[in-house]
């Protein structure tokens, strides 16, 4: 009797089975490396940062504006910018390359160095401060500017995930919904956003993580009042160790709650994008 | 007989050539030895310095020379004066030298746990920095920088005193003018006339935010207005906290900070402003600290900080005990530890 | 109807150059070339989704130039159906119709309605290209597209909708424009066939003129003809000849013409010049016959069969004659009558007309 089982030399069994050992270990590690500190600082100063949180007000408001301008700057840069993620995806204009490029170029600026190039825009002495400033409207050292400073330095990642997210989109469908009689914008609504909307959520929360976690160019344009990552810092130089832990803790406690209440959200109803 | 012989001659050589050998290691041994007390590896550092930001430039040049005569490599590291000192107290990082703008964050934070003695090394004082660009810029001068200051629509900007000691010195300074003027509630106009949003971390943010035009006079020392070519107002003496011969009148001030946790205040009675270094305990290379602080101190070190702006003592005055014997010579007078201790 | 004049548009690496043909109004025309040749972005540009660099594109007497997609009264049904994956089967049918009603006539004429209220993912090939016509055909265009649109179907289903289709088509008088790489099914749809190759257009006009008549030996290859054959034409006369009467044609103004090629002397007529030609002989046009002279036609030739090859309902005989074979198509039937099988003497024979010179 011939055998045949199709024989696998065991010298690959023995190689596929010690790839997947070592990738299995290479990713625990890393997820240890990712959580361990995070753990640490919760486990550490969780407690007595909650307990804060009746006591100082000045950190209730320190998060409470973090979370107001995350939220805002979120908004603007999500209503502002999925026109702009939409014609990236599509569209295969000339420059587009080069476009795309510009719009990353925040995320590599060190911050500080945001923070000081929105200084030359948005201050006192220039076209639109100065103009924005003589109808009240006040931008560096004001509330303003935190929204500003974390617009500019996370609307960029939310506008690769949104482009990512439409360009995962068909164009076909779209272009059958053409056909049946909507134009461009019902289109848009009703088959381009329900298709892509998982990424675009997902990009919008990437988008507020990074807000809520700015410093650099926040302490710039505005130290006072001050935001959580603000604030820990200050309270480490001033007070030192055991006062900063319980600020920094507490806003990762805060911050998992819109984070998993947005992740769960896009798990919900998804839409396979197959024809 | 002839074989003994040749066989004592052959022991006697062979006892002169260890001997001569022994001698030779003995002498290099000696040789070596007598060159230098430090062994081979700490003299090359690296040299661990963390100083205050206001002191980065002076630091740097001084530095610079050092490295290049001793052959050592130095690491610096710039920073607010409280954070550099939160760096040894929380995080348990320990430089070789430290130097700060504020003498007192030493009795307040870091002896006697970190540091048993310090030299004060340098004066400073607040002033008045702005561009031509600031309001008023052609007119202001020391007699009507009060006018100018109170004029609406005057961005002024001052540091935190929470965080940097130019901080609170300001605050003082607000106190010094009341007094000095004979103005009563002049420290809260003046305080008033700097609203929360405009104080910010620290002196290095005001230079640059009035460079930016987002200010139009901020309260910094003035070696950090002469590093950044700023203009600025000189005070009156009895105000700016600059010199040592108004030190009674600067303490009949206080002036209320944060203490060591939220809620709590220290008091800081008002003292000129005097920039102080130290090697602290557990330095990993002291004895080449002990070198560069010698030559910091030194006449050569002293021209190298003045040309970086720095208004170096004539005479280091230190303060404590276990001062190391190099830099003995250099410290006159000598002050008790607990002599400039301040009621909390 | 559809009217294309000098069509050049481009998608990424398909790219229409110069196109030109005409569909008039509530016919059926059918769109054959082969893979990559531009057949759907041809018809995506019709429908306004790529648009045209140059040329003109005139839809039901009006320029479509300026007119974007929805408003062109169009229907479009890709080969893959393209079912909007977050509606239902009814909510797609019914996506872009303004009568309810009539979207679910029209659904049930097609059949898909006995798929209402399943979930769109679980749907087979078939039935999501069921969906796909029944949600084209509910806004009641008057210009239908269809791109491969029964190959995911069944035989069985393929034959009904097709069927539907050709009804709603002559009910509603819509015009009608469908994409195949099936010649086969060209032929028996449509009242113009396009031909579509690189982007380009071959030739196009009524189905049996295109097949009898392709303009080039490729053409020919393309549509299927089996025998091409390269030679040379000489001409015999400048007046017709009088057999031709014999074949039951007239032809006044045709010429007698010798071809020369693949090993054999075919007479036929027309008005090619001399020179070198290609000589078209569709395969059903060739009669088989186990001996001579039981018909009147002029070409006339022995050989021996080399492959009988059968088709269900169809029979390919290839015989060798020369230096050429010949394929010859007949019925299975008429197959069996002759006994044909291989290695056997037979007569191959077809008419001057049958002949074809490009």
């Amino acid at each position: 009797m011939i055998a045949l089982a199709r024989a696998v030399p065991s010298s690959t069994h023995t190689g596929h089975r010690i790839a997947s050992v070592v990738a299995a270990l290479a990713g625990s590690l890393l997820l240890l490396f990712l959580f361990a500190p995070i753990l640490e600082l919760v486990a550490t100063a969780g407690g007595d940062g909650v307990r804060k949180l009746a006591t100082d007000e000045e950190l209730r408001a320190s998060l409470g504006l973090t979370a107001i301008a995350a939220t805002i700057a979120t908004v603007a840069g999500v209503v502002a910018a999925t026109p702009l993620a939409y014609l990236l995806a599509r569209y295969n204009f000339r420059g587009r390359a080069i476009l795309a490029a510009i719009i990353d170029l925040p995320l590599l600026i060190p911050h500080p160095v945001a923070g000081i190039a929105l200084l030359l825009v948005l201050g006192r002495e220039s076209a639109v401060g100065g103009t924005l400033l003589d109808m009240g409207i006040r931008i560096v050292s004001a509330p303003a500017g935190i929204v500003c400073a974390m617009l500019f330095v996370s609307a960029p990642l939310y506008i690769s995930g949104a482009r990512e997210a439409f360009a995962r989109v068909d164009p076909r469908y779209e272009a059958v919904a053409r056909t049946l009689g909507d134009p461009a914008w019902r289109v848009f609504r009703r088959i381009t956003l329900p298709l892509s909307r998982r990424g675009l959520v997902a990009a919008s929360v990437v988008m507020w993580a990074r807000a809520v976690s700015e410093f650099g160019s926040i302490v710039i344009l505005t130290y006072n009042p001050k935001v959580a990552s603000v604030l820990s810092y200050d309270r480490f130089t001033t007070f030192g160790l055991p006062e900063a832990l319980p600020v920094a803790a507490v806003l990762v406690l805060l911050a998992l709650i819109p984070l998993t209440l947005l992740r769960a959200l896009r798990d919900d109803r998804g839409a396979a994008v197959g024809p | 007989m002839a074989h003994s012989l040749a066989i004592l001659r052959a022991m006697t050589n062979t006892i002169r050539r260890g001997f001569t050998i022994a001698i030779a290691i003995a002498t290099l041994h000696a040789a070596a030895c007598g060159r230098s007390e430090i062994p081979l590896e700490s003299d090359r550092g690296p040299l661990v310095v963390y100083n205050a930001g206001s002191l980065a430039r002076p630091m740097r040049a001084a530095i610079d020379s050092f490295a290049a005569s001793s052959g050592a490599t130095v690491e610096q590291e710039s920073s607010g004066s409280l954070e550099a000192a939160r760096k040894l107290t929380e995080l348990g990082k320990i430089p070789d030298v430290i130097a700060l703008a504020d003498y007192e964050v030493f009795p307040q934070l870091l002896v006697p746990s970190h540091v048993t003695w310090y030299a004060s090394f340098a004066r400073n004082r607040l002033v008045l920095a702005y561009t031509p660009r600031s309001k008023f810029a052609d007119e202001v001068d020391a007699d009507n920088w009060l006018q100018v200051l109170l004029s609406p629509g005057v961005e002024i900007g001052r540091a935190d005193p929470d965080l940097d000691p130019t901080g609170y010195r300001t605050l003082m300074a607000f106190e010094l003018a009341e007094r000095h003027e004979g103005r009563p509630g002049l420290a809260d106009k003046l305080r008033r006339a700097v609203p929360r949003r405009n104080v910010r971390a620290k002196g290095a943010d005001l230079v640059a935010l009035l460079q930016a035009g987002e200010f139009d006079y901020v309260w910094v020392y003035e070696s950090v207005a002469q590093a950044a070519s700023l203009r600025y107002v000189r005070l009156a003496d009895r105000v700016d906290l600059g010199a040592p011969a108004e030190s009674t009148f600067y303490a009949g001030t206080s002036v209320r900070v944060a203490g060591s946790k939220p809620g709590d205040s220290l008091t800081f009675r008002g003292e000129a402003i005097r920039y102080a270094l130290a090697i602290p305990a557990a330095a990993q290379h002291p004895r080449l600290a002990e070198r560069f602080v010698a030559f910091l101190l030194s006449a050569d070190g002293a021209r190298i900080l003045r040309r970086e702006r720095l208004d170096v003592l004539d005479e280091a005055v230190f303060v404590g005990s276990g001062i190391p014997p190099l830099l003995d010579s250099l410290a006159k007078p000598r002050l008790p530890l607990d002599s400039l201790a301040r009621p909390r | 109807m559809i009217e294309a004049l000098g069509l050049s548009a481009s998608v990424g690496a398909f790219a229409l150059e110069d196109v030109s043909f005409v569909v008039p109004r509530s016919a059926y025309g059918v769109v054959i070339g082969p893979a990559g040749s531009g057949k759907t972005t041809l018809l995506e540009t019709i429908a306004g989704i790529t648009p045209h660099r140059a040329g003109t594109l005139r839809l039901n007497g009006a320029d479509a130039t300026a007119l974007p997609p929805e408003r062109r009264s169009i229907g479009l049904v890709y080969q893959h159906a393209y079912l909007f994956p977050h509606l239902s089967v009814e909510e797609n049918v019914g996506y872009g119709a303004t009568d309810p009603a009539f979207a679910r006539d029209v659904s049930a004429r097609i059949g898909a309605s006995a798929l209402a209220g399943r979930d769109v993912r679980s749907l087979s090939g078939g039935e999501r290209q069921l969906v796909a016509i029944a949600r084209a055909l509910a806004t009641r265009p008057s210009l239908l597209l269809l791109d491969e649109p029964f190959s995911a179907l069944d035989p069985r289903r393929r034959s009904l909708v097709r069927r539907e289709v050709r009804a709603i088509h002559r009910e509603w008088g819509l015009t009608v424009l469908q994409v195949t790489h099936d010649f086969t099914e060209a032929g028996l749809l449509g009242d113009v066939a396009i031909l579509l190759d690189a982007g380009r257009v071959l030739q196009y006009g009524p189905p049996e003129e295109v097949f009898r008549k392709p303009a080039s030996p490729y053409i020919a290859e393309f549509l299927g003809a089996e025998n091409v054959l390269a030679g040379t034409v000489r001409v015999l006369g400048d007046a017709a000849p009088d057999w031709l009467a014999g074949e039951g044609t007239s032809g006044a103004h045709y010429r007698a013409i010798e071809f020369h090629g693949g090993g054999l002397t075919i007479s036929t007529v027309g008005d090619a010049p001399a020179g070198a030609a290609y000589a078209v002989i569709r395969a059903e046009e060739i009669v088989l016959s186990l001996d001579r002279g039981a018909s009147s036609v002029r070409n006339s030739f022995t050989g021996v069969i080399e492959e009988v090859a059968t088709l269900g309902a169809l029979t390919r005989v290839t015989v060798r004659t020369g230096a050429t074979p010949l394929v010859a198509a007949l019925t299975t039937r008429s197959a069996h009558e002759l006994e044909l099988r291989a290695g056997m003497s037979i007569h191959a024979s077809f008419k001057a007309m049958a002949v074809h010179l490009c």
